[in-house]
């Protein structure tokens, strides 16, 4: 029967080095998806990245493995076929200890790795931090398995040294069984005959432990415990006490109270109940490190399929809108627009070059004109437009550069604005705003020159374009060239004034153009916020829940520049309810789809988790890739727990939420520590994210809000403030109403602001616990 | 008339920038202040933007007399915090009103840029970066 003991131990081991391997490989997997598609591994709790990047626990893995092998070897080593059972009894002891110290090993890597982090920012992590408690515990596990171990497997350890010497395992059972037989007769003890059950003995012992591990299991599973270490270290401990209760009714059952045989029976007693507990801890902990990676596989998968789609409704959507014939009409015209500006530029210059021979020439136009700032201030440069021709470039050359083509010289020139302080030459021409002819350059020491002949500037003229007063930018030709002298020659006057004629034509299309430019870009904008607005509109609920025993209300008025303002009600099963008022810093599109990401995000991870804390970690981790550096989202998020009428909330960097419990004095404004989201990827934003919990009890009020509210502003530029929302509060408190609330608040902020248009979006969402259970309150 | 100066006057938006000597860092010290919103930020991000590419890596950013700060502005500041950092560069803060340094604090931008009491206590920080200081995490 021992055989078949050992048989099905080996079973076992090499069954858990196929799991160890499986394990690895799924890993492995989930590693690949990650990095390929950004696809994170959306459980938090198992992180496998950051378990992964603790020194050597990676090599844990393959350490099972090898003691695996070396266990099976070493039971090959000792075959003994004379005396089977000890042999195998002494294996077995050699199991649990190798076993246990492999274990404790990974148990000591994490804790220290725990225990490093923490130390970095102790003063901190005292303040009932996460981690802090997840130290506390993996400290306590690790503490209470070691004792466990010492406790049990030391008696164990000296009984088989007994064994070896002078019993063999059948032996103690025979005397045992004597003793009790003995005892049994003489009537003074009236225990029953167990010695009729021995040949059960080794199938029963393994089904005692399959039980243990199949119930553990269910136990776990029922727990809904998901992968986290020190969540399994709990579940480890309510194993072992169950075990425990088991164990005690082993060694109470088989105490023998013949002080000859008492420390071998009791002895065997914790060593059996030893060995049961660790196999079932043992294999529990092995299926459910295969369980998880299953579960974690299925949520990455899940949640990419969700956002997969929220992706594809945002782009229909966006496509939609694209397609309308308002917005159609627009695009084409703009392209054709702009266009049309740098048409003129071209045809000008063609034209004025070839009514003056000149060999090149260029156009500039003011920055301030260009980016529609017509009024400008001092940092007016002049941007060159079009250029033809072997035009010198205002830097020095080096030599190669000037054996290069034509087409080199026009792009490196093209690159060249100009500051109007530190070239006096354009300064003054577009100061004088008048026409500059100059027949040779001669003399000019501040027109700038390159040293080549090729690029020398021979003769010149200048052209203000100029619209009345104002000037838009210049018209310049240089170097004329006689075809039958073949030489340089000089610009005649009536080249000059023909100049003039064509840069006053120039300049009524070119600012013409220009304006209808403006016109379309402001018309853009505007279309731009009108589907920013209804993408937007598209993403907010259409009505509150209802939630028997609760009033939640919901206003949300979006300004005229569109903001992000985002408010959300998700259902995390039957029972909990996340309610979620964001402030997206960003206009426009890219807000609007920051804001269609946060929610697809939210709806595609809530259902796997229950606290507020551990789904804002994993937002941010999900959406921090996505965000612009210089876009983050405030957010509160607060999880309605019906069973248990509580509600626990977290703050990421959002405005405090304010809080009026039943009976109590006045209104409290919670804020728990937090950042924004998409401002830190990792430990700092988990540090700093504090859970607030609260028990609900009837008439408890909460008020979440945006500083659309606070800093909603009149036309004095003052703000609406914290104050008066409090005071609306207290006032509206009375009635009991929250829809009296919401509106007198609305009405407030109308009568306040006025006719002052409003800058930024307006949220509010409430909260209230109306009554204990329906018909019981008055 | 009078209306739309009053509106003119408590918008306006102004940036002083400084050289300021820190061992051989390039440091310029940027004064920034009234109304830093949706309307003035462009501003801002198109003059940090010019600082930085030339060469620019050490900010003091005296916040003393910003009246307001909108997201927008928040999200320039962001954006040239991590540009700098990326940089091997930082940037700091020295005095800030009640109001915004709330804002930074709701926010947790205090957690990422440090706000110092006065000048000379931030330029000592630069000269000697204590490696305590928090990081944000976004290796990208």
């Amino acid at each position: 029967m021992f055989i078949a003991v050992g048989t099905i131990n080996l079973v076992l081991l090499t069954l858990l080095g196929v799991l160890v391997l499986q394990i690895r490989g799924f890993v492995r997997e989930a590693e690949e998806r990650s990095s390929t598609q950004r696809e994170k591994i959306l459980h938090p709790l198992l992180n496998f990245e950051q378990i992964r990047s603790i020194p050597n626990l990676r090599d844990i893995e393959i350490l099972l493995l090898a003691v695996a092998l070396l266990l099976i070897l070493y039971f090959v080593a000792i075959f003994d076929k004379e005396n089977l059972a000890e042999a195998f009894a002494q294996w077995w002891v050699t199991f649990e200890v190798v076993g246990t110290l492999v274990l404790c090993h990974a148990l000591l890597r994490y804790t220290r790795h725990m225990v490093e982090q923490d130390l970095r920012d102790w003063h901190r992590a005292y303040q009932q931090t996460r981690d802090f408690r997840n130290l506390r515990v993996v400290s306590f596990a690790v503490v209470f398995g070691v004792s466990l171990w010492l406790a049990f497997q030391c008696p164990s350890l000296i009984f088989m040294d007994n064994v070896d010497k002078s019993f063999s395992r059948t032996e103690v059972f025979d005397s045992s069984a004597e003793v009790m037989q003995r005892l049994a007769s003489d009537g003074a003890r009236r225990k029953p005959d167990k010695t009729a059950l021995e040949p059960y003995r080794a199938p029963l012992f393994v089904l005692k432990s399959w039980t243990l591990v199949v119930f553990g299991y269910v136990l776990i599973w029922l727990l809904r415990v998901r992968g986290e270490l020190v969540t399994l270290m709990k579940s480890i401990g309510v194993l072992l006490s169950i075990a425990g209760v088991v164990g005690w009714w082993n060694i109470t059952f088989k105490f023998d109270p013949n002080p000859a045989n008492w420390m071998y029976s009791q002895a065997w007693a914790f060593s059996e109940w030893f060995h049961l507990c660790y196999t079932g801890v043992f294999l529990s902990l092995i299926l459910l490190l295969f369980k998880d990676n299953m579960v974690l596989l299925g949520a990455t998968h899940r949640a990419a399929q969700i956002i997969a789609e929220e992706k594809k409704v945002m782009v229909d959507f966006l496509v939609k809108v694209a397609e309308d014939p308002i917005a159609l009409s627009a695009p084409s015209a703009s392209r054709r627009l702009r266009q049309d500006l740098d048409h003129i530029l071209r045809l000008t210059l063609d034209f004025s070059m070839r009514q003056s021979d000149a060999k090149a020439g260029t156009i500039y136009l003011f920055n301030t004109i260009l980016t529609g700032d017509i009024a400008g201030g001092k940092s007016k440069r002049l941007v060159p437009r079009v250029v033809e021709g072997p035009y010198p470039p205002l830097q020095p050359l080096s030599i190669d550069y000037l054996e290069t083509r034509i087409k080199y010289l026009n792009e490196l020139f093209l690159t060249e604005t100009v500051d109007l302080e530190r070239h006096p030459f354009f300064h003054d021409l577009v100061e004088k705003g008048e026409l500059l002819y100059l027949p040779t350059t001669e003399g000019r020491t501040d027109i700038p020159q390159q040293p080549t002949d090729f690029l020398k500037i021979h003769t010149l003229i200048a052209v203000p374009l100029r619209v009345q007063d104002l000037v838009l930018g210049l018209l310049l030709v240089i170097n004329k060239f006689s075809e039958q002298e073949q030489g340089w020659e000089s610009f005649t006057p009536q080249d000059a004034s023909l100049l003039n004629a064509v840069a006053d034509q120039a300049a009524i299309a070119i600012a013409n153009a220009r304006m209808h430019e403006v016109i379309d870009e402001q018309e853009r904008l505007e279309r731009e916020i009108e589907i920013a607005r209804k993408v937007q509109e598209s993403l907010l609920p259409d009505s509150c829940p209802e939630v028997p025993g609760f009033e939640i209300r919901a206003f949300s008025q979006a300004a005229s520049q569109i903001g992000g303002d985002y408010y959300d009600f998700v259902w995390m099963g039957e029972a909990r309810l996340a309610i979620v008022v964001a402030d997206v810093a960003g206009k426009g599109i890219p807000g609007a789809l920051t804001m269609a990401t946060l929610r697809s995000a939210l709806r595609a991870l809530a259902k796997d988790y229950t606290s507020p804390r551990d789904l804002t970690i994993a937002l941010n981790d999900f959406i921090f890739d996505d965000l612009k550096r210089d876009v983050f989202i405030s957010v509160s998020l607060a999880i309605l727990d019906l069973t248990h009428r509580a509600v626990s909330l977290v703050r990421a960097g959002h405005e405090p939420v304010l809080v009026c419990r039943n009976g109590g004095a006045k209104t409290e404004q919670v804020v728990p520590d937090g950042m924004a989201l998409g401002l830190d990827r990792g430990s700092l934003f988990r540090r700093s994210l504090e859970e607030f919990t609260l028990p609900l009890e009837p008439g408890d009020l909460f008020v979440f809000y945006t500083d659309g509210v606070t800093e909603a502003m009149n036309d004095r530029r003052q703000e609406f403030t914290l104050e008066r929302v409090i005071a609306l509060l207290e006032e509206s408190r009375g009635s009991g109403d929250l829809t009296h609330f919401v509106s007198r608040l609305k009405q407030s902020l109308a009568a306040f602001t006025g006719e002052t248009p409003q800058h930024d979006d307006v949220t509010v969402v409430t909260l209230q616990m109306t009554e204990n259970k329906s018909g019981e309150s008055t | 008339m009078n209306e739309k100066d009053e509106g003119q006057m408590w918008k306006k938006f102004e940036m002083i920038t400084t050289s300021v000597k820190a061992g051989d860092l390039n440091l310029k010290k940027v004064r920034i202040q009234g109304y830093l919103d949706s309307s003035t930020f462009p501003q801002l991000q198109e003059h940090l933007d010019n600082l930085l590419q030339q060469g620019t890596n050490y900010y003091l950013l005296d916040l003393e007399d910003l009246t307001y700060i909108s997201s927008a502005g928040l999200g320039v500041l962001m954006g040239i915090l991590r540009e700098v950092r990326e940089k091997k560069g930082d940037l700091k803060i020295i005095s800030m009103s009640e109001k915004i340094e709330r804002v930074f604090s709701l926010l947790g931008f205090s957690r990422l840029m440090k706000v110092y009491s006065s000048e000379q206590e931030a330029l000592e920080a630069f000269l000697n970066p204590r490696e305590e200081e928090e990081e944000p995490e976004d290796r990208f």
